[in-house]
């Protein structure tokens, strides 16, 4: 076998530089949002953080620096994109994660990595700024390894001599759990070539099936195959506001028409979905919200419900000046009947017909309803408005 | 007044109804509307003052609100309702 | 002026999160307007009523008070008091509403009201009341009935159809119902404002607040909040023109005023328990007699000094009917006294005075009897204590006497007092918690809407900043102006200053109890508190000291827990026995030690700035070690006093008295004002003040209301030493001296500095037991335990290790050492420690890490965390090796049944761990490093002109120098100059960083570990460093926090 690992550090990083010209002179981090914290996705190279750093600890040494939100749609969309020169050598390419691949060469030992280095800097859509190192060896693990030590544009081909090529290098880079690394340093076994002074049998005993893992892979021994990358699959809606909105009431009404068209959209007949992603432009900054459903949801009505209790918390940075729903995650087809009730049926029907009109007269909005917002409100203009209408 | 995004109206947006409509309101004794001239309309006087009140919010906004209501009785026996804006200046007819 | 109109509904910031001004702004602005009388009816509360009643005093206004209840329905109803009965009922029927519902939602049911109806005035109530909303849903014979049951519980002079006209949709509407009404039942209306601010521009917060209230933002409180911005307290003019149609409604509200005749301060019924002597005595014979028996046991006999001082005291008790006071209190120190003995910490045979269970502390030392019945620890004869400070000819009110206890005393003893009086009778003092800077931010940008991730770092950020400067710190800060014109942050800035300081909450005071014979829930309105079988108080003790109720402080104090334990320590390891009252107060060795700054540790003088000042003011005995402890408090900080003083001591200041008339007072402290005593002296001897109203004037300093209330003293203090012959412009000067910020009283001071004395001796004699009992006390005092570790080692203890077959549960004496306990561990609590010794105790001592580990089944992060700090060291060779064996134990291979197999085989040599590894694993699971100090382990690597501290005494003044260590402390008392303290292995380093510096270094300093250059200062035999330049070394996360101060 032989294996090209295709590494890029802070893929994210670069993405969003690339993307926005304007923050490239000063140091930011990328902040992944989680239920009850934020963390360190990326950041510019020399910041003194991690990935997966709470984000109070980052800006406490480094408390001026700017904070972007995740976009980890874009980012997959344009990884996926980049891997997707390399089906030209290979069918079976791996994702390990952004900024991590492994393409299966299949024993081409024609291809030399120098061919495969140059070839990537032919084809490449995005910018040359992009930091590709290269690393070929005969597992999964050894081209890793030799991708770490590669430079953009000096690619590096892991030796026979496994074990001197191996034993200077750190733990850091076994793919193993974070408590069996803090174990491995607290025993003074720093680097692989530490592990090779020892039998199996000790390692295995203190670590389990770790154990065993963590000793074939410093003897240069990896049997793991590649598995071929799964690219997502989405369905976007988007609609933009007149004026600001920043009642939680007024954006769920946004939201159910946003999720109304999703469900019924070709791509979804039949099919459950397990995320969604909100995306907002406010007067502030953009806004983002990622939702996952478990199990996946098969009506917009149930999308809607879990949806409000996730926003009713939520602290908008500004009026939402349009939303943006993407839904991905989708299941395989599960069954559909039709339905037996008749107002379900008059309003599938109905929606049957607005499809028509759409395709006779144009895509825009030709039925429209009046739908009560805040009906309740002080002021007379926020009680009711008028959106188009989807069944 | 609420901010408008900019987003001219048709595709895929969202209107809300009952926007007020500028007038204009000549004041009499005691600082109360006695004609009001609606947009494209004729002038009518204020035969009485049914009810006030006032609305001040969304302060912390880049559009706060300060409006004095009032509901009137006009000459020919219809019944409206207008508000100055305390901040922007001018008067609105606005249906409750 | 004449007036037509009262507001009589009205709510401060006692209305918690809705009313959104000051009680003095409210009060303020009613006398601008020209008020005579003002209501104050906060909801379900009375928590302000004793500030209110002395704010509106001051400004000639009447204060009515009264409260807006919430029925169990949901509806309001408020309620304005007449007579002191009225007060009564009211008091009782709001304690009704909070012990029987959710202390946070205190509801009233309708039903109790007329048992206690009696002496109030009912107004039917604002939009929420029962009346408006059976108007509002058609229903007119609903509120028909509701009006006949309150007129037949009130009478019919006492009810009133309550009216507002604030501008909002339907006000008018239901105005002229509600007229209808009245007209139909021959109910008289009145007008109110629902007022809930003083000015109209308040209403922003008051919208804040609602939102915070509901834990929502303001976006989303829309039909919470109110209408508009009318609810403020408006003018007779503006009142009369809304209601022009209704001229009655504000007649009544004089008519109203007029009848309330309650008097809060006068009229309020609390009464100090009576004490049941034995047969044929009286309180005062009965305490008499046990103070000179106690007398006899104390000096041998009566002498003259005794006798002549007893006399006076007993004469003052006598006339102030203090005698049952002061045996309740001795009954308390013997219910104190039984907790220590069931605690095992006292012998019945000991008397009491020899290991008194508690000590006094304030001007209450000065008090002989105090003394002999237990109070106190301090003879006031040997000290030459004035009494008036405690008890005095004119006394105003009756004195309150606060005991330290150990801390395992003080829990146990407050649930004895309240089992013995019952929780009527016997209730916790309340605590008003006030928005603080970080809560204050925090509640308004949540309200606001503003991102989570830009107030962490603003509110990290100006936690050092004074609120007032918030909008200045938004406009210029280069991390946060980019945010200066976006509306919320505006209005955050304006909004927090306002909300700063605003009540938040109603909690219990940590130690104060109040004990009466009359029920409490009749005198103020209960609560319950936090924990279970908690009763409180709403009053905090500024209001309980103003209402004349005698509250009295269980303080749980570390450094008698520390004493208790160490006298302990000392007898079982020497068998002596020390009576601590009788040891050298006089003992040069002692005061040697002093002198030397060798002070960490010791009470009231460890902390760094009491280690400069005492190498300088070199105390020699108990009076300069009063001195010494009161010297180093804010308010003698604040003309600089402790400088001079220092400077007059050392005889390095010329300096003379601004008037002759100061000698008196403040002589015995070389013209400074160092103790409380010494204002009220110099409020009697310039201003011609009596002992009361000097006292008055002081406290008048601490009130939130102070600004209001010391105009007036300060031109009586003027007019009373012009009348002396004192020139305006000295009095004027003298009466500047006086501030508001804390310093002792003289007595206090004096108790205080005798324990610290007594805490010098320990250290000094017994350093072994006086280490182990501190390290058992943490957290206390001002240092960490690594410090406290390296003073220890500069003392000649050594510390050892925890180990699994020697240590106890804390630090014990073994083989005349300190050895840490398991709880010094990290994640070895009491349950672990309890199952290390049981099964230590049973099967004896432990033979190696298997063993260990199988018997006392511990997780494997504690068995590591005790591998890291040394525990098993007498198991194993290495502690690696150790933990690999730990590792091969606790873990069974997944796919094997576990069967005991021997784990030899799959043992293996591992790398030595180097002693910075050991010493980073140590600090981590323990907090300290007994066997050295990191800078031993770096300052290999350091260049060779960075100094290390043993070595800086040689240097000159102004010399340049580079220093490096441990931050164990980082201070920013008043002013700008941060104070830092370094810790390497020799010693400490002080630092000092002025303003510009620290602006500029700020990051750097903030690290754990530094490198910094600068130079020496050296006065009055003081040394600092004056810091230019610092840098950071690479830290360990591992590091022992620093104290900060900040």
């Amino acid at each position: 076998m032989l294996v090209a690992t295709v590494l890029i550090p802070n893929f994210a990083f670069h993405v969003e530089r690339n993307r926005s010209l304007n923050i490239l002179t000063s140091p930011f981090l990328i902040v992944e949002r989680h239920p009850k914290h934020l963390t360190v996705m990326d950041f510019t190279p020399g910041l003194p953080v991690q990935v997966g750093m709470k984000i109070e600890k980052a800006l406490a040494k480094i408390p001026k620096v700017r904070l972007i939100d995740a976009d980890i749609l874009y980012y997959e969309k344009t990884w996926h994109e980049f891997l997707d020169i390399f089906q030209l050598y290979s069918s079976s390419i791996e994702s390990e994660r952004l900024g991590l691949a492994y393409v299966d060469l299949f024993d081409q030992s024609q291809i030399s990595a120098e061919d495969l280095s140059s070839f990537i800097s032919k084809k490449q859509q995005l910018s040359c700024s992009l930091p590709i190192q290269i690393g070929i060896g005969k597992n999964k693990y050894l081209a890793y390894i030799a991708a770490r030590r590669a430079k953009p544009g000096e690619p590096v081909i892991a030796p026979s001599n496994v074990k001197d090529f191996l034993a200077p290098t750190s733990i850091d880079y076994l793919p193993i759990s974070p408590k069996s690394h803090s174990a491995l340093k607290e025993f003074g076994l720093l680097t692989l070539g530490d592990i090779t002074h020892y039998p199996i049998g000790p390692m295995q005993a203190q670590f389990g099936n770790e154990g065993r893992l963590i000793w074939n892979l410093a003897h240069g021994n990896d049997s793991r195959p590649i598995t071929n990358r799964i690219q997502r699959e989405v369905i976007t809606e988007k609609m933009s506001f007149a004026s600001p909105i920043d009642i939680l009431t007024t954006i769920m009404v946004a939201v159910e028409v946003l999720l109304k068209r999703i469900f019924t959209h070709p791509q979804r007949r039949g099919r459950g979905v397990m995320q969604i992603d909100l995306q907002a432009n406010t007067e502030k900054e953009r806004w983002t919200k990622n939702i996952v459903f478990r199990p996946a949801q098969e009506t917009w009505t149930k999308c809607l419900r879990i949806i409000e209790r996730k926003l009713e918390r939520e602290s908008f940075p500004g009026g939402l000046e349009d939303l943006q729903i993407i839904a991905s995650e989708l299941t395989k087809e599960l069954g559909h009947q039709k339905s037996l009730f008749s107002n379900h049926r008059k309003k599938e029907q109905l929606g049957e017909l607005i499809k028509t009109l759409e395709v006779q007269l144009g895509p825009k909005p030709h039925l429209w309803q009046v739908r009560e917002i805040e009906p309740w409100s002080r002021i007379p203009e926020r009680r009711m408005a008028l959106i188009p209408f989807v069944p | 007044m609420v901010k408008n995004t900019g987003t001219p109206y048709g595709l895929n947006t969202f209107r809300p109804l009952n926007i007020p409509e500028p007038c204009n309101v000549q004041m009499g004794k005691h600082d109360k509307p006695q004609i009001i001239t609606k947009k494209h309309g004729k002038s009518l006087s204020v035969l009485s003052i049914k009810d006030t009140w006032r609305v001040d919010d969304e302060w912390w906004t880049n559009h706060p609100i300060s409006r004095q209501y009032y509901t009137i009785l006009l000459e020919n026996l219809s019944r409206t309702t207008i508000f100055i804006d305390r901040i922007g200046g001018g008067w609105y007819e606005q249906g409750l | 002026m004449a007036y037509s109109y009262i507001e009589l509904h009205a709510h401060s910031n006692f209305s918690l999160k809705e009313g959104a001004s000051h009680i003095h702004e409210l009060t303020t602005q009613a006398q601008k307007l020209g008020y005579p009388a003002l209501g104050l009816t906060d909801h379900n509360t009375l928590a302000g009523s004793m500030l209110f009643t002395q704010t509106a005093h001051s400004l000639g206004l009447q204060p009515i008070l009264g409260s807006e209840i919430t029925l169990a329905n949901g509806h309001h109803l408020t309620l304005i008091v007449r007579t002191q009965k009225g007060y009564e009922n009211l008091s009782h029927l709001l304690s009704m509403a909070h012990i029987s519902n959710d202390r946070k939602n205190p509801l009233l049911n309708l039903k109790s009201i007329p048992d206690f109806a009696e002496g109030l005035t009912l107004l039917t109530g604002c939009r929420k009341g029962e009346i408006s909303a059976f108007l509002a849903k058609g229903q007119e014979s609903r509120a028909l009935r509701s009006v006949t049951q309150y007129l037949d519980w009130f009478g019919s002079e006492n009810v009133y159809i309550e009216m507002q006209q604030n501008y909002v949709y339907g006000d008018t509407l239901r105005n002229s119902q509600l007229a209808a009404l009245a007209q139909q039942m021959k109910v008289p209306i009145v007008a109110t404002n629902n007022v809930h601010y003083h000015t109209k521009n308040r209403h922003r917060l008051q919208d804040a607040l609602v939102a915070i209230s509901h834990n929502k933002t303001l976006s989303e409180t829309h039909k919470e909040r109110r209408a508009n911005a009318e609810f403020y307290l408006k003018s007779q003019k503006e009142m009369s023109s809304l209601f022009h149609q209704f001229p009655d409604a504000l007649k009544n509200t004089l008519k109203i005023a007029n009848r309330c005749d309650f008097d809060l301060k006068r009229d309020l019924n609390y009464r100090f328990p009576n004490y049941s002597v034995p047969a044929g005595y009286t309180p005062q014979t009965h305490l008499e007699n046990l103070c000179y028996k106690a007398a006899r046991r104390r000096y041998g006999e009566i002498t003259p000094e005794v006798r002549q001082r007893l006399e006076r005291e007993f004469q003052l008790i006598e006339k102030h009917n203090l005698a049952g006071f002061l045996l309740v209190y001795h009954d308390i120190i013997q219910e104190a006294r039984q907790v220590m003995i069931d605690l095992n910490l006292s012998d019945p045979e000991i008397p009491l005075e020899e290991r008194p269970p508690g000590r006094g502390r304030g001007s209450s030392v000065a008090l002989l009897v105090g003394y002999l019945i237990g109070l106190s620890h301090i003879d006031p004869l040997a000290f030459n204590l004035k009494l008036d400070r405690f008890l005095s000819e004119e006394m105003i009110s009756v004195p309150d006497i606060d005991l330290d206890f150990p801390r395992e005393i003080r829990t146990p003893l407050i649930e004895r007092i309240h089992q013995k009086w019952g929780w009527e009778h016997a209730a916790l003092a309340g605590m008003i918690v006030t928005y603080r800077t970080r809560s204050t931010i925090r509640a308004l940008a949540k309200a606001l809407g503003l991102p989570n991730k830009q107030i962490s770092t603003f509110t990290k950020h100006m936690h050092q900043i004074d609120i007032k400067q918030i909008g200045t710190e938004i406009n210029n800060h280069p991390g946060f102006k980019h945010l200066a014109n976006i509306p919320s942050w505006q209005h955050l800035g304006e909004l927090a200053e306002q909300l700063h300081g605003f009540p938040h909450e109603i909690a219990q005071h940590p130690g104060g109890m109040i004990i009466s014979s009359t029920p409490l829930s009749k005198i103020v309105p209960i609560r319950k508190g936090a924990f279970e079988g908690r009763f409180v108080m709403e009053w905090d003790k500024e209001a309980i000291k103003d209402a004349g109720f005698i509250k009295i402080d269980f303080l749980a104090l570390g450094t008698l827990s520390q004493m208790q334990e160490a006298l302990q320590l000392i007898e079982n390891r020497t068998g002596h026995y020390i009576d601590l009252s009788r040891i050298n107060f006089d003992d040069k060795n002692v005061y040697k030690m002093l002198h030397r700054a060798d002070t960490i540790g010791i009470f009231q003088v460890e902390s760094a700035a009491q280690m400069q000042a005492i190498i300088r003011i070199k105390p020699e005995n108990l009076f300069d070690m009063a001195l010494e402890v009161a010297a180093i408090r804010p308010g003698v900080g604040i003309h600089d006093g402790i400088t001079h003083f220092i400077r007059r001591r050392m005889k390095s200041e010329q300096w003379k008295y601004d008037h002759p008339l100061e000698r008196g007072p403040l002589a015995r402290t070389l013209g400074i004002i160092l103790y409380q005593d010494q204002v009220n002296e110099l409020a009697m001897s310039i201003g011609g003040f009596s002992g009361a109203d000097a006292e008055q004037m002081r406290r008048a300093f601490h009130k939130r209301e102070k600004d209001l209330l010391l105009s007036a003293w300060h031109q009586k203090f003027i007019d009373g030493a012009m009348k002396k012959g004192v020139p305006q412009d000295i009095a004027l000067k003298i009466f500047k001296k006086f501030n508001g910020q804390y310093m002792f009283p003289e007595s206090h001071a004096f108790a205080f500095g005798v324990t610290a004395y007594q805490m010098a001796w320990i250290k000094y004699y017994y350093p072994l037991e006086f280490y182990v009992s501190i390290f058992n006390q943490q957290p206390m005092g001002f240092w960490s335990l690594e410090t406290l570790k390296e003073d220890a080692k500069r003392h000649g203890i050594t510390i050892l290790n925890v180990d699994v077959n020697q240590s106890g549960e804390k630090a014990t004496i073994y083989k005349e050492s300190l050895l840490l306990g398991f709880l010094h561990v990290r994640k070895i609590g009491k349950s672990n420690t309890n199952r290390i010794i049981k099964a230590r105790n049973s099967n004896g001592s432990f033979v190696s890490v298997s063993d260990f580990v199988k018997r006392t089944g511990l997780q494997i992060d504690e068995l590591y965390n005790l591998a890291d700090a040394g525990a098993l060291d007498c198991l194993g060779t290495s502690r690696r090796q150790i933990k690999w064996k730990i590792g091969l134990t606790s873990q069974p291979i997944p796919h094997q049944a576990s069967l005991n197999l021997p784990i030899e085989k799959d043992l293996i040599d591992l790398p030595q761990q180097s002693s910075l590894e050991k010493m980073q694993r140590e600090y981590r699971t323990t907090g300290i490093y007994p066997k050295g100090h990191l800078l031993s382990e770096i300052r290999p690597y350091l260049s060779r002109d960075i100094l290390p501290s043993h070595k800086l005494n040689k240097q000159r003044h102004a010399a340049d120098v580079k220093v490096a260590g441990i931050v164990v402390r980082r201070q920013k008392p008043r002013g700008k100059t941060v104070f830092i303290t370094l810790e390497d292995e020799f010693g400490l380093i002080p630092l000092v960083i002025w303003e510009g510096t620290y602006t500029t270094l700020k990051d750097i300093l903030n690290a754990p570990l530094l490198v910094v250059r600068g130079k020496i200062s050296r006065r009055e035999g003081t040394l600092n460093i004056i810091v230019e330049q610092a840098r950071m070394l690479p830290d360990s996360e591992y590091l022992p926090q620093s104290r900060n101060w900040l």
